[in-house]
């Protein structure tokens, strides 16, 4: 309807570089008034890295900032705020235990020095909430409102710092559908006003429905920007996504899978804080085969692998590990069995930065040749072995002394390797297991999975890197919201047919 | 007679439970900063020896409440570099700080007064307030009383306004519960907790000069003896509300004055040990009933560094 | 490079010695307030501690109640739990030794005790579960317990002494009527009054420092304490491991206090342990939180004692000072940790930052 849109926001020529990562390379991006702006990308693609920056959280390397025709430089909160840059974290900023109006006036100079300015702010957010049809009580407790509540807290506390930009990281990540419809009414009515938004989101449908303009990220570079039109769809926009060009060559062979070692049946899970839970997966795993699970990050990955490790309680269903009904086993439990297990969080699950190389190896089974008995630890045989295992999975440190802490990723990775799978085991479950490594600790990763393939593990490979999934798996199953969408013999994969699945359209 | 003798006892419970009411408001203060106040004993024991040496020399009791308060919250801010810029551990911080008060004070009294120990200084005698103390019962027990006691009847709902109806209490609650948060919106995480710390520094001061001006009337050694960590209790069944806070102190002085009480009463046969032992009790007894349902600020004995 | 960056490492390692330093300082700095020189200071210290049969004796026994409540506390802390009750189960665990010397005192020597030793172990186990049960059950930080615990453990000695337990004979001071003497530990006369506590202290370290260091459950209980995720992710769990750790701690701390009073009197006295907690406090911490670190720290903690205790007789120096030295050692060993964490992750930083350029050319 508009004829001349103005520029809002350019961001020019954005490069960032972290310790072993480019995450922004080159970028450039356009926002203009009163649009809702998409920014698309895989995880790890560099979308929120750009926009920290923008928010003024990061400090660009590269590039220029030019904010309604004028080059502005912004390098905190504070000062992205004051020109009108608002953004709503995936994870709210807000004080659990404040007041939704508290939240809202929380930082503000506008008010007197000393008292705050109760009565004015509370008239301004109830004109706010009403205009844009939010339905927010300023006195109400943020931790006890729903997850959809404290999103319009967000936008709220956004609006009454008058930004005309919102930034909005993943806003549809928690929410339920009924929530979501909600959301975009309410984003159309900011956009009817003359707001934008930059909606970062990997959910093709919800954007092809909502954005106008679509700007798509991949691997830290800004491949395109196009206009919504009724002639895009998602799988078009899925290649633009995950690329085409898989460059990892590793050789399979073909195995023919063995007995079947892990059993999930209708198993079940409570959600906990973020993530959604586990709810009636059931599936077979068999020796000699990679079963990949690909799905968004917060899908239900880690409570799928915290089920099966005993870290969670089962709710309901059966889990048949080896022939035995591990159902009731914990963690003590199922670590005696032949189990190697690669957790999400390498720095906090897996090891103990401040413990020696070698204590970290000999965590799991202190009491257990060779590392020891019941009443000793035998530290010649554990740095022995530890040196020896650090040979063999090419891990490069001081020797056995060196503190975890003080390695690369990639190493720390190898060590967790040399632990898990570095006896021979029956079953590995892997949770994101190349996070944050560089090409070759990566590739290492996979020649590991693919021995112990070889020599008749099976393999649980939880990834949302879908180009590693396609590569590596025999079979691949996809998980969204805590549900197993479908399982299918990786030859018969397609990248658009399992990022359709990963945004939580069955395939019929 | 009855009846004096409970207007009595309560008037003494009031009078007895100032300092340690000051102290749980001035934990508040720290702890909603999200900083242990394990140093509280500590800032009272200095601010008690420094008013009464004050007291010795200038014979003036506003000068000698003020040094107190300023000694306070000299300490407390040593103490706020220590744990929240440099992010020391704040548990055995707070533990060494009480410790070097102890010694300081104990051997400078030692070195400036001997063996015969610090003179007596004049009382701090009850103001009756004209009318108000003419209302029965209950203007005998809460209006015929040392004038800190009355500063402190206009301290808690001045503290309890700051606390939640200020920009600065809001900012200074915020720090304690998400300081990354309130980073993001661009308030000044460690000024804003270094300023808690001092705070409730100022008021452990206030606390230790009404003990040892007020009621000592000397300072002895070891003079706080536990009503720091009474006070740590109490701020923290009052679920970090000043209000609470004083109300809870309120009760441990009750105790307290009991057992001053039960121990003159040489009729009742309990071991006066026992009867020594009834504050940390009805603590232990409070935390037993009604612990689980306070919750504390957030990031409460975290350090915070920035990004 | 490796070689610099070793030579920093022993540097942070030395921390706990810079504490201790610091702490000497303070005191040295201060007695001058008594027109004392420095000097003269040092001397008097090391006099008093080492000087003589008598002084060396003091020192040991000084040290031996710290070598065992410190190795006890060290386990806690280890294993990230904040048991700083020491004083409280300290005194409980004299307690035991009355119970057992005056309840039953036909027992032999060979009996008597390893009893008392025993059951001060068990009554400082029992003493610190109760914090242990306001953790677990209502959620309370077991910090703010074992403080108020320190009271009324403290109090409860004081009641049993001027109550049930109080001597008839002697009256001029609370404590109770004297042990038999099968129950005391032997000292020797000759090498001023050293008892016999020193060396069930050292087998004490050894044994601790062997369970914590050389045991897969030592391994266990100081992961645990390290990173609570890990320690799940590994099959353990962390809560049992805390109980484990909190009541090994109490029931040591409560060990020592029966070595107190068993070595160094013929009576349970008020007020027989009174610093000793928070001295064993200041031991662990000096320690390292470390068994083995724990035993130069509690005797140079014995003979600081010993030597304060004889200033006080020569130069008039208050012994209140040591109060002071010691909180100095314990503010100085959590910033000095807290600077060297600070270098760790620079350093760290740097590194990466090295090996990333390293890897662009």
């Amino acid at each position: 309807m508009d004829d001349k849109r103005k520029t809002l926001l350019e961001m020019h020529h954005i490069t960032k570089r972290f310790a072993n990562v480019v995450a922004n390379d080159d970028v450039s991006l356009t926002v203009e008034e009163g649009e809702i702006h998409a920014l698309l990308g895989e995880n790890g693609a560099g979308k929120s890295t750009l926009m920290n920056m923008l928010y003024g959280l990061l400090k660009r390397d590269e590039g220029e900032i030019i904010w309604k025709g004028e080059k502005v430089s912004i390098h905190s909160p504070a000062e992205a705020i004051e020109t009108g840059i608002g953004m709503i974290h995936q994870h709210f900023q807000l004080v659990e235990k404040f007041t939704v109006l508290e939240n809202i006036i929380l930082g503000r100079k506008e008010g007197k020095f000393i008292e705050l300015p109760m009565e004015k702010a509370q008239q301004k957010i109830m004109e706010l909430s009403n205009s844009y049809g939010l339905d927010i009580k300023p006195n109400a407790v943020i931790e006890n409102l729903t997850v959809g509540e404290q999103q319009k807290v967000e936008i709220i506390k956004a609006l009454y710092r008058k930004s005309d930009l919102l930034i909005m990281d993943e806003p549809t990540a928690v929410l339920t559908p009924q929530e979501v419809t909600k959301l975009f009414e309410i984003l159309k009515r900011l956009r009817k006003d003359g707001k934008s938004i930059i909606f970062i989101s990997h959910k093709l449908p919800e954007v092809l429905e909502l954005c106008d303009s679509i700007s798509i990220m991949r691997d830290g570079k800004m491949i395109r920007t196009l206009p919504n039109s009724p002639d895009l769809d998602s799988r078009q926009l899925a290649s633009y996504m995950v690329g085409r060009d898989i460059s990892l060559n590793i050789e399979k062979e073909d195995i023919e899978p063995g007995e079947a070692v892990l059993i999930l049946e209708h198993v079940c899970a409570d959600p906990v804080a973020e993530s959604p839970g586990v709810r009636d997966i059931t599936l077979e795993l068999r020796r000699g085969e990679i079963l990949g699970i690909a799905g968004v990050d917060g899908n239900g990955q880690e409570d799928l692998s915290e089920l099966i490790m005993g870290l969670r309680k089962l709710k309901a269903g059966k889990i048949t590990i080896l022939g035995e009904d591990a159902s009731e086993y914990d963690t003590k439990k199922i670590r005696q069995m032949p189990i190697g297990y690669i957790p999400a969080d390498r720095n906090l699950a897996a090891l103990v930065l401040d413990f020696p190389l070698y204590l970290n190896v000999a965590i799991n089974h202190p009491d257990r040749k060779p590392y020891g008995s019941r009443w000793k630890l035998n530290y010649k045989e554990i740095i022995q072995t530890t040196k020896r295992k650090m040979e063999q999975f090419r891990v490069s440190a001081s020797g056995p002394r060196e503190l975890a802490g003080n390695l690369s990723g990639g190493n720390q990775q190898k060590v967790v390797l040399a632990r898990e799978v570095g006896e021979k085991v029956d079953l590995i479950v892997a949770v994101y297991p190349t996070r944050g490594l560089d090409i070759d600790a990566t590739h290492f990763v996979f020649e590991t999975m693919l021995k112990a393939r070889d020599e008749g593990a099976a393999v649980l490979y939880i990834s949302t890197e879908l180009e590693e999934i396609m590569t590596l798996s025999d079979r691949i199953g996809v998980l969204y919201e805590g549900t197993l969408m479908d399982i299918m013999p990786g030859k018969e994969a397609s990248v658009e047919k399992i990022g359709l699945l990963m945004a939580g359209e069955r395939v019929s | 007679m009855d009846m004096t003798v409970l207007v009595e006892y309560l008037n003494s419970a009031i009078r007895v439970s100032v300092p340690v009411i000051l102290i749980a408001v001035g934990v508040c203060y720290s702890e909603r900063a999200g900083v242990f106040a394990m140093g509280s004993e500590g800032y009272m024991l200095i601010a008690a020896f420094v008013s009464v040496v004050t007291m010795i020399y200038t014979d003036n009791h506003v000068i000698s409440v003020l040094a107190g308060i300023l000694s306070g919250m000299a300490a407390s801010g040593i103490f706020s570099y220590f744990t929240v810029v440099l992010g020391a551990d704040q548990v055995i911080c707070g533990l060494g700080s009480n410790f070097v008060m102890l010694g300081l004070t104990s051997s400078l009294q030692r070195l400036l007064w001997g063996v015969t120990g610090i003179p007596r200084i004049p009382a701090m005698n009850a103001i009756p307030i004209p009318i108000l103390s003419d209302i029965p019962f209950i203007g005998s027990m809460l209006f015929n009383q040392p004038i800190l006691t009355y500063v402190t009847y206009f301290l808690i709902p001045l503290v309890w306004w700051i606390m939640f109806k200020s920009t600065w209490g809001l900012q200074l609650r915020s720090v304690g519960e998400n300081p990354s948060c309130a980073d993001t919106l661009g308030i000044n995480v460690v000024k804003t907790r270094i300023l808690g710390i001092v705070t409730g520094g100022a008021f452990c001061g206030l606390s230790g000069a009404v003990l040892s001006l007020s009621q000592v009337q000397s300072f002895t050694e070891n003079i706080s003896g536990g009503r720091g960590w009474l006070g740590l209790i109490a701020a923290t069944f009052g679920g970090w509300n000043p209000a609470g806070a004083a109300g809870a102190g309120l009760i441990f002085g009750a105790a307290e004055s009991l057992q001053l009480r039960l121990q003159i009463m040489s009729r009742i046969h309990i071991s006066s040990y026992v009867i020594l032992m009834i504050p940390y009790l009805v603590a232990l007894l409070f935390i037993l009933f009604i612990g689980k349902s306070r919750r504390h600020p957030a990031a409460m004995g975290k350090f915070y560094k920035k990004q | 490079m490796k070689n610099k960056k070793s030579i920093l490492d022993i540097i942070l390692g030395l921390s706990p010695v810079v504490g201790a330093c610091v702490g000497i300082l303070a005191g040295a700095l201060f007695v001058t307030l008594w027109g004392v020189n420095p000097a003269t200071f040092f001397v008097e210290l090391v006099k008093g501690a080492f000087g003589n049969s008598l002084a060396i004796g003091g020192t040991l026994n000084n040290a031996a109640p710290l070598l065992v409540a410190g190795a006890g506390t060290a386990i806690a802390f280890k294993a990230g739990a904040n048991n700083i009750g020491q004083e409280g189960q300290l005194f409980t665990g004299g307690l035991a030794a009355a119970v057992i010397a005056l309840m039953m005192p036909a027992l032999p020597r060979v009996v008597g005790i390893p009893s008392i030793l025993l059951l001060s172990f068990v009554f400082g186990m029992i003493f610190v579960s109760i914090a242990v049960f306001f953790r677990l059950v209502k959620g309370v930080n077991e910090l703010l317990i074992t403080l108020l615990l320190n009271y009324i453990g403290k109090l409860f000695v004081s009641a049993m002494v001027n109550g049930p337990f109080k001597s008839e004979t002697n009256v001029s001071f609370p404590q109770t009527d004297t042990f038999g003497s099968q129950f005391l530990l032997k000292n020797w006369p000759q090498m001023g009054y050293m008892h016999t506590g020193i060396f069930i202290a050292l087998v004490v370290i050894a044994v601790t420092g062997y369970y914590m260091w050389c045991t897969p459950a030592g391994l266990r209980i100081r992961t645990a304490g390290l990173s609570p995720m890990a320690s799940k992710t590994a099959g353990n769990n962390p809560t049992k491991l805390f109980i484990l750790a909190m009541l090994i701690s109490g029931g040591l701390c409560g060990m020592a206090g029966g070595i107190e009073v068993i070595g160094r009197s013929d009576c349970l006295r008020q007020g027989f342990g009174e610093n000793l907690g928070f001295e064993a406090l200041a031991v662990a911490l000096l320690g390292g939180t470390n068994p083995l670190g724990v035993l130069p720290a509690g005797l140079f903690f014995g003979a600081l004692k010993a030597g304060m205790q004889s200033m006080q007789r020569s130069l008039g120096i208050p012994s209140a000072l040591l109060d002071l030295i010691k909180g100095a050692i314990m503010i100085s060993i959590v910033v000095g940790n807290a600077i060297k964490i600070h270098i760790r992750n620079n350093s760290r930083k740097k590194s990466l930052k090295k090996k990333q350029e390293r890897g662009e050319e």
